[in-house]
């Protein structure tokens, strides 16, 4: 069998195993073996979440050095801190954020839409096992003295590039399989704009992935060329590694990575208040609009060295304000629809937290934007000397904002933003994914302290770039003086350390949930959506063989009669 | 929660069939990513190029010494805008379930991808281009050149599974979605080629 295989000839398989003698693997063997996307989707959680606690170890030393504190030497020499630099950034992205986005949707999504399974199991497994064998290699190459920084030795410099590119291309393996499943294995009657909005906000990000991503698999496959030869040219020499693909980490394309925050928001946002959300087509276009101007690839310094003063820049950074207002006001129309106060639970809390950190990264966002119309504004001036004179004077704050650690907080806004709203969706849909309901003492923990260490490392950020603080790693940090510097970096460890203790938990919650079996519900919160219908756990093909009928709406389990669905669902 | 509280049964229930043409989207998708994939690796190329014109008037992006004729690639053009012609005879002979002008136009179509590999090998010795640390031009060129010729192994890869899944089959229409798609990521790697020949080779 090859990894083109559908999930149906798969589930045929599973289903003839066992009569013909040759039993289905058990235990830890099968959980190896799998090709459900279920406990492939578990896998990538938890799995994320661990190197997530290892990049914020990484996150935590830098924070630490930073502070400068006497006696506490971190690392040997600024290029194992700018090594440690990249590493974090590379990891925060590529090891954490994007991989437990895809576990999540990978469990859900196709329990949202209705399908027995994902559309390649053979491919979605292979791109598991590849991403975790590449993040392993990844961090060896760093260890062994590579990274994406200048002075590394050079075997391990192209180690590290190649383990780079087969983490991204694992990743755009898993999503072009998402991206597979939703557009072939929805029901009758489930047209995409009948989708939920988590799977919509994950096609979203998932086309952006899919098209910004083999951009940065080019930029490490030059630079891997570049560095086989004698000497490097240009693309692998040392301090054009990390430039050459910082564009990832920065405005706009670091937003498409909090893309489903947005869907997860609005799958918990109805059922809090018990009310379908109107406007459904401007909610779906806000996404899209969000994801279209998150498109960053055709920004890097490579193509334009200026691109932080381009028109594009300055107007994505806008529109995603304006996006997340719009949706602000989408889901206090919700509310006002409603007439009272959504209940109060655990995931809603996490949610909200998520939302309030993500608003906070888009006005960072809109801050350092505006350092870039001064520029284009400058450019545009050039020929009036006078006028540039007080175009200086009257935007320098904001103009030198870039090249600051502003770009590093929105950076760890964004990321938050993402983890936040990740562990919301695993709070909200932790029935289907752990078998257990997820208390909500732990969501109201959860929420407060992951959205403080958001916003103490985001505050951290710009409060450093309003200082002139550099992004990049120099020998120099306290550029606004010692003192200063050294307290906003024990901020950021304060923050990071706050971060790094709520995930480790998350991860062991969830391990212990798996290992504690089922106890649950179907739907102990009334969903609207298809995957509230299946049992919790869902069996291995989601539904059973229940007869199909089509979906009428984005709501369709709110739009069956009242007699129907008092008789309760699959158990 | 309210009126909403209760779950459904009957009402809703969900799909068992999956739609059509799975591989047909999959390798779509697939496709968008190589087109990007080889996008970007132009756009730096024709940016680099760009740049080291303007700042050499007069002198030649391609090192001295280095023979970068037109004849090899014009030929491997050729070869491929002939392979989606029997490309597309694949297609329409496996919906009319016609093994024997399958097999043929298989055989064809995977004779004109060996033969791109053998005329870009050909075409490597004779540029005599090194990647010395001298020239931008030859980590970039051996870069697109070197991962379209990965391309081309991953199309035939893929034709080839195809091709075996169809002619072993009871009826070869059974798997037209998997040729078509085969097809697809064929055509698609043609375009790719046109786009090199037109930008690295014909402008140079």
């Amino acid at each position: 069998m090859t990894a083109t295989e559908t999930h149906a000839a798969a589930a045929d398989e599973h289903a003839s195993a066992s009569p013909a003698g040759s039993p289905t693997p058990q235990g830890l063997a099968g959980i190896l073996s799998s090709s459900d996307h279920k406990t492939l989707g578990r896998m990538w959680i938890l799995a994320s979440l661990l190197l997530g606690g290892f990049v914020l170890v990484c996150g935590l030393l830098l924070h630490i050095e930073r502070a400068n504190l006497p006696g506490l030497e971190v690392f040997a020499g600024i290029e194992s801190f700018r090594q440690f630099f990249t590493l974090y950034r590379v990891g925060l992205v590529f090891l954490f954020v994007m991989p437990l986005w895809i576990g999540l949707a990978t469990h859900v999504v196709p329990l949202q839409i209705g399908a027995r399974g994902v559309a390649f199991p053979r491919a979605a497994a292979a791109a598991f096992w590849g991403w975790l064998t590449g993040a392993g290699i990844l961090i060896a190459s760093w260890a062994i003295d590579g990274g994406l920084a200048a002075g590394g030795e050079q075997r391990a410099v192209e180690l590290s590039l190649l383990s780079f590119a087969m983490v991204v291309l694992s990743l755009l393996g898993a999503t072009a399989v998402l991206l597979t499943t939703m557009c072939t294995q929805r029901p009758a009657g489930m047209s995409l704009e009948r989708m939920p909005l988590f799977s919509w906000s994950v096609f979203v990000a998932g086309a952006v992935w899919l098209l910004s991503l083999p951009v940065l698999v080019a930029n490490l496959v030059v630079m891997w060329i570049d560095l086989r030869g004698p000497s490097a040219v240009r693309f692998g020499a040392g301090q054009n590694l990390y430039e050459q693909v910082s564009w990832v980490f920065d405005q706009p394309q670091v937003f498409v990575f909090a893309i489903p925050v947005i869907g997860v928001v609005g799958e918990i946002l109805p059922v809090a208040f018990g009310t379908p959300q109107r406007r459904w087509g401007v909610m779906l276009s806000l996404i899209g609009l969000a994801g279209v101007f998150s498109f960053g690839a055709d920004l890097q310094r490579f193509f334009s060295p200026m691109a932080q003063s381009t028109p594009l820049y300055v107007v994505s950074g806008v529109v995603v304000i304006l996006v997340v207002v719009a949706l602000l006001g989408g889901w206090a129309d919700l509310g006002r629809s409603a007439g009272r106060f959504p209940r109060p639970s655990g995931h809603l809390a996490v949610a909200m937290s998520a939302l309030g950190v993500l608003v906070f990264a888009a006005i960072v966002g809109f801050i350092r934007v505006l350092g870039g119309a001064v520029g284009f504004l400058r450019s545009f001036a050039r020929h009036n000397e006078s006028w540039q004179g007080d175009l200086d004077r009257a935007l320098a704050p904001l103009d030198d904002l870039r090249g600051t650690m502003a770009g590093a907080g929105l950076l760890d806004l964004v990321a938050m933003a993402a983890v936040l709203g990740a562990v919301a969706g695993m709070f909200y849909w932790s029935p289907k994914i752990f078998g257990r309901r997820a208390s909500h003492a732990a969501g109201f923990g959860v929420a407060a302290i992951l959205g403080a260490a958001g916003l103490l490392m985001g505050l951290m950020g710009l409060v450093a770039g309003f200082l002139g603080q550099p992004e990049r790693p120099s020998a120099n940090f306290a550029t606004a003086g010692a003192e200063v510097a050294a307290i906003l970096a024990v901020i950021g460890v304060i923050g990071v350390l706050l971060a790094l203790a709520i995930v480790l938990i998350v991860a062991l919650r969830g391990a212990s949930s798996l290992a504690r079996g089922a106890s649950t519900v179907p739907d102990p919160w009334g969903g609207h959506t298809l995957e509230w219908f299946a049992a919790s756990p869902p069996p291995l093909d989601n539904f059973g063989d229940e007869p199909v009928a089509p979906v009428r709406s984005a709501h369709p389990l709110w739009d069956a009669p009242a007699p129907s669905r008092s008789e309760g669902g699959a158990s | 929660m309210s009126e909403h509280a209760a779950p459904a049964t009957e009402m809703v229930a969900p799909a068992i069939a999956p739609r059509r043409r799975t591989l047909q989207v999959g390798t779509g998708f697939a496709s968008a990513a190589v087109l990007m994939y080889f996008g970007g690796l132009l756009g730096v190329y024709f940016s680099e190029r760009a740049d080291f014109l303007r700042a050499n008037p007069g002198e030649s992006w391609i090192p001295s010494g280095v023979r970068v004729e037109l004849t090899a690639p014009t030929v491997m053009a050729w070869t491929l805008l002939l392979s989606v012609v029997t490309m597309q005879w694949v297609v329409h002979a496996t919906k009319r379930d016609d093994r024997r002008h399958t097999l043929i136009a298989l055989v064809v179509t995977a004779m004109f991808g060996v033969a791109v590999i053998n005329q870009t090998a050909f075409q490597y010795r004779q540029m005599g281009l090194t990647i010395d640390g001298g020239s931008l031009a030859a980590p970039l060129i051996y870069t697109i050149s070197g991962s379209y010729l990965a391309l081309v192994v991953v199309a035939l890869g893929y034709l080839f599974v195809m091709a075996t899944r169809t002619l072993t089959a009871t009826a070869p229409s059974v798997h037209l979605d998997g040729i078509s798609a085969a097809a697809m990521l064929w055509h698609v790697m043609v375009f790719v080629y046109l786009v090199i020949w037109v930008g690295i080779f014909v402008t140079k």
